[in-house]
């Protein structure tokens, strides 16, 4: 029952990505890593006062990560995960 | 037109016409999928001629060989044509709330002319349609790649069971 449930569910506003389950958010923290370093490479190219900070969104799971949100993701277990994989990776 | 609006107008352009580029590609979609269904059908059409009992015999051998290797490949053109789709995560310029608070941080920042706000701003969104131009362009590039592979790989296959269907006359 449960399987038909999530089928036929509709979502009106999208979901939060602390809704997610491990792995989806692990994916979504893996890119927004690399769109924050790609945003500081835009903002001291443009070299203004503000950074532009965007939003970024999973289709399938109909998830956005907005740019006010990313103050709560420090104390999820999967962002910090997401950020020692990122500095191991760029150690190597 | 001064150099703010320039760089805004080009990046805002590029980004639309990444995004419409999108749903190109998913619309193109379409020639695979017809290409598939028509392989299954020519495959279910063989395998009823198909004379596995005798598949010592060199030709028997030879139909349920590409038989088989047509079904693999068709089952991974339909991964690519699956894959198309899955796990693609996008980014889009920062939504309203993100204006405003943008907008409060340069007013707190000292800055009270509107002309020069909103060049700021202009500029921010330059920058964030910068990203998701090139974002985008990325994830374009992937998806074409792989429905080309994934048609190719379907072609293929059907173009195995052809080989077949040549042989079928000389099966025992």
């Amino acid at each position: 029952m449960k399987i038909f449930k999530g089928l036929f569910k509709r979502v009106r506003l999208h979901h939060k990505p602390q809704e997610m389950p491990p792995w989806v958010r692990k994916r979504l923290y893996d890119n927004l890593l690399a769109l924050i370093e790609e945003e500081n490479k835009a903002w001291e190219l443009l070299q203004i006062s503000v950074k532009p900070r965007l939003c970024i969104i999973d289709e399938e799971r109909v998830v956005m990560l907005r740019p006010s949100d990313r103050k709560r993701l420090n104390l999820d277990e999967q962002m910090q995960r997401a950020r020692e994989d990122k500095k191991h990776q760029d150690e190597d | 037109m001064d150099p703010i609006r320039l760089r805004f107008e080009v990046m805002r352009e590029l980004y639309q016409s990444q995004r419409d580029r999108r749903e190109q590609i998913r619309g193109s979609v379409a020639t695979p999928v017809s290409a598939l269904a028509f392989t299954v059908f020519n495959l279910s059409t063989l395998a009823t001629q198909l004379n596995v009992e005798s598949w010592a015999y060199p030709v028997n051998f030879i139909i349920t060989l590409l038989f088989f290797l047509s079904v693999v490949l068709l089952l991974s053109g339909a991964a690519f044509i699956i894959g198309l789709e899955r796990g693609v995560i996008y980014v889009d310029p920062p939504d309203l709330r993100e204006l405003v608070e943008v907008e409060k941080r340069l007013r707190e920042q000292g800055n009270n002319d509107n002309e020069a706000i909103a060049d700021q701003m202009q500029d921010m969104l330059s920058g964030s349609y910068d990203v998701a131009y090139r974002w985008y362009f990325a994830a374009n590039e992937q998806a074409a790649r792989d429905r080309t592979q994934g048609l190719h790989l379907i072609l293929f296959s059907l173009g195995l069971i052809v080989v077949a269907f040549a042989l079928l006359p000389f099966q025992q």
